[in-house]
């Protein structure tokens, strides 16, 4: 591990350390707008929050050769480095895992080797990111800063509504309390339950599928070695993952997100992300439509070898 | 009782809504009288007039005469024919506002059209008449005068369509598929209202709509599968003008199709708490011969608990293809 290299996790640890403590205090601190109906308001159109890595990298540090497409908003070791180019103010260093400590998805053993697998082998079919064959992003990592995809958060009496531009994905989140769908429901998305705690809207998720994703965000840098990569690609789950999430406006233009993951089946213990993810967008903002996989005949072409135009179903 | 009594007739005026704006004194009504009396006749400058039950002869006698504040109308603005038939107009308060919707209201006083909403039709498979095929139920047309009026050249490419439908369609392939057809898909979908859009969230493909109720226009042009959905109410109506489609979708699974120019105007008009008459107007000079409308009910479903599930059929398609 290089001087360079230490030098920069040091600094990450500091801000790790500090970072809750500031953050507690914008929220004692701002009182969001409230509804006609007296809830925090979240309503508007959002875009994503600053890239940041996923994870304290592990193994070796890597940099996409000269010139090479290095992965719109891929994360990897040389986040952890000086920025080169430092007029990128917005690049934020810590890894969005804040618990555990280290920074690192506590994948059990036989899921870290299955990972590692995912990642190494990206362009076989059965290991392919469930987003490029236009699969639902499920949480939390449909609120993971990406290229393409901006929100509009929607609240009547009794509702938050959250609409996700990239692959037109919603998410109705009821807050009175019901109960969540039959256990037999798998939902790609998963199943939203809400209610506020003061000025945060927690939700509580479950009935996922198993084809999904927890994490990843960006496309990794061809060439770029797993086991430098912090996006969090390749973190696959059950169905029996459960997420709870914490929504707060902690700004007039700033939602703070945070994410406790479960899966008994996939990671060692509960697992944490927080990070500001949502930026409020400019007046003019609406979502477009993203019709992900009525473009995607190349890829499904190079997946299944069938040409989706000609095929019968 | 009477509260029984009124809500039995309001059941039985709400078979006439959809024709209560093709009233013929709707158009006299609002050449002349609105300008004071109001859009609805609820009153503005002048006393509201709407439900009064006059008698023809008397509103025939203020309207020559004038009437307090109200200027004599000659022959030439409004004729005695005219005149009579606004009289008829106005006796039935609610055809008179184009609406007898009673039931829950928003904030800004439309309809509350929040919740989950389906079509029980066979339009999804053929919006003309058909006889049942194997999976696929038999149906009358609900297009209005029963036949869509197609230029020549369109009906031969709508058999081709016809014959090539199971590898042709394009909802066969997962794509989203256009407006309106989304509405009659066998799948429930939600309407989520606000004062600046009216979102709709569709089971099918997770497909969804926001339809900007804020007055603002068009965007660039830009074509899209679900189009460009704009919306306003007109008294108790929800109108929604969408255009910026593509030309690759279509009405239904039996080739029925359009082009790029295609213009759709919907009108969601609710009678009651559960049921919203569906009425949308189709136009493309590309392909038809002239505008041409269709017709059905929307349900509110109601059942306990219900909410809307996953349809991911991009994962059907994949498998089916042969994707582990």
């Amino acid at each position: 591990m290089s001087n360079r290299l230490l030098g920069g996790l040091a600094v990450v640890f500091t801000v790790v350390v500090l970072a809750p403590a500031t953050r507690a205090g914008q929220e004692e601190t701002y009182t969001p707008p409230r509804t006609e109906w007296g809830d925090p308001d979240l309503r508007g159109h959002w875009l994503p929050g600053a890239y940041q890595p996923m994870e304290t990298p592990t193994g070796d540090s890597w940099r996409p050769p000269e010139g090479a497409n290095r992965g719109q908003g891929a994360a990897f070791s040389r986040f952890f480095e000086p920025d080169p180019e430092t007029a990128r103010p917005e690049r934020v260093r810590t890894p969005m895992v804040v618990d555990p400590p280290d920074g690192k998805i506590p994948l059990q053993s036989w899921a870290a080797e299955q990972r590692g697998q995912i990642m190494s082998n990206q362009d076989k079919l059965e290991h392919l990111d469930p987003r490029v064959k236009c699969l639902p992003s499920a949480l939390p990592r449909a609120n993971l800063p990406v290229g393409y995809n901006t929100y509009q958060f929607l609240q009547i009496p009794g509702h938050v509504v959250i609409l996700y531009e990239w692959n037109h994905l919603y998410r109705y989140i009821p807050l009175d309390g019901r109960p969540h769908v039959d256990p037999e429901i798998r939902l790609g998305m998963g199943d939203s339950r809400g209610h506020w705690e003061g000025n945060t809207l927690v939700v509580d998720v479950t009935n996922f599928t198993d084809n999904t994703w927890v994490v990843g965000h960006g496309a990794p840098p061809e060439g770029a070695p797993a086991s430098a990569l912090t996006t969090g690609h390749g973190v696959f789950h059950s169905t029996a993952l459960h997420v709870v999430e914490r929504f707060t406006l902690t700004h007039t233009d700033t939602i703070h997100y945070e994410a406790t993951i479960e899966d008994p089946n996939v990671f060692t213990r509960p697992w944490k992300v927080e990070y500001d993810a949502f930026k409020r967008a400019p007046a003019n903002h609406i979502l477009y439509e993203y019709a992900c996989h009525e473009g995607n005949g190349r890829n499904i072409s190079l997946m299944t070898g069938t040409d989706i135009d000609t095929a019968a179903r | 009782m009477r509260l029984i009594l009124i809500l039995g007739l309001t059941a039985v005026a709400g078979v006439h809504v959809v024709w209560a704006q093709e009233h013929p004194g709707a158009a006299a009504y609002q050449k002349v009288c609105r300008t004071c009396h109001g859009p609805e006749g609820r009153g503005d400058l002048a006393p509201p007039i709407a439900s009064m039950a006059f008698d023809v002869d008397y509103v025939v006698a203020v309207v020559r005469e004038g009437y307090g504040q109200m200027p004599p109308i000659s022959t030439r603005e409004l004729t005695d024919t005219e005149v009579a038939q606004v009289a008829e107009y106005l006796k039935s308060p609610a055809e008179a506002q184009g609406s007898t919707y009673q039931g829950p209201r928003t904030s800004a006083g439309h309809p509350d059209l929040n919740g989950i909403w389906q079509v029980l039709s066979t339009a999804a498979w053929d919006i003309r008449a058909h006889n049942a095929q194997d999976g696929v139920p038999a149906g009358l047309s609900v297009v209005e005068g029963r036949d869509i009026p197609y230029q020549p050249w369109a009906v031969t490419k709508q058999q081709e369509n016809y014959a090539n439908r199971l590898t042709a369609d394009p909802v066969r392939k997962c794509y989203l598929p256009g407006v309106p057809r989304i509405t009659y898909m066998p799948f429930p979908f939600q309407i989520l209202q606000t004062p600046n859009y009216v979102v709709m969230t569709y089971e099918f493909a997770h497909t969804v709509r926001i339809i900007y109720t804020d007055d603002s226009p068009h965007p660039l042009p830009n074509d899209f599968w679900m189009g460009d959905s704009r919306g306003h109410w007109e008294d108790d109506t929800l109108v929604v003008d969408t255009t910026h489609f593509n030309d690759r979708t279509w009405f239904d699974a039996a080739g029925n199709f359009h082009s790029d120019a295609l213009h759709v105007v919907e009108r969601y008009t609710p009678t009651n708490p559960y049921h919203v008459n569906y009425e949308v107007t189709i136009e493309d000079p590309e392909v038809f011969t002239r505008p041409w409308t269709i017709r059905m009910p929307l349900y509110r479903r109601v059942e306990e608990g219900l909410q809307l599930l996953d349809y991911d059929c991009v994962d059907f398609i994949l498998q089916s293809l042969g994707s582990p």
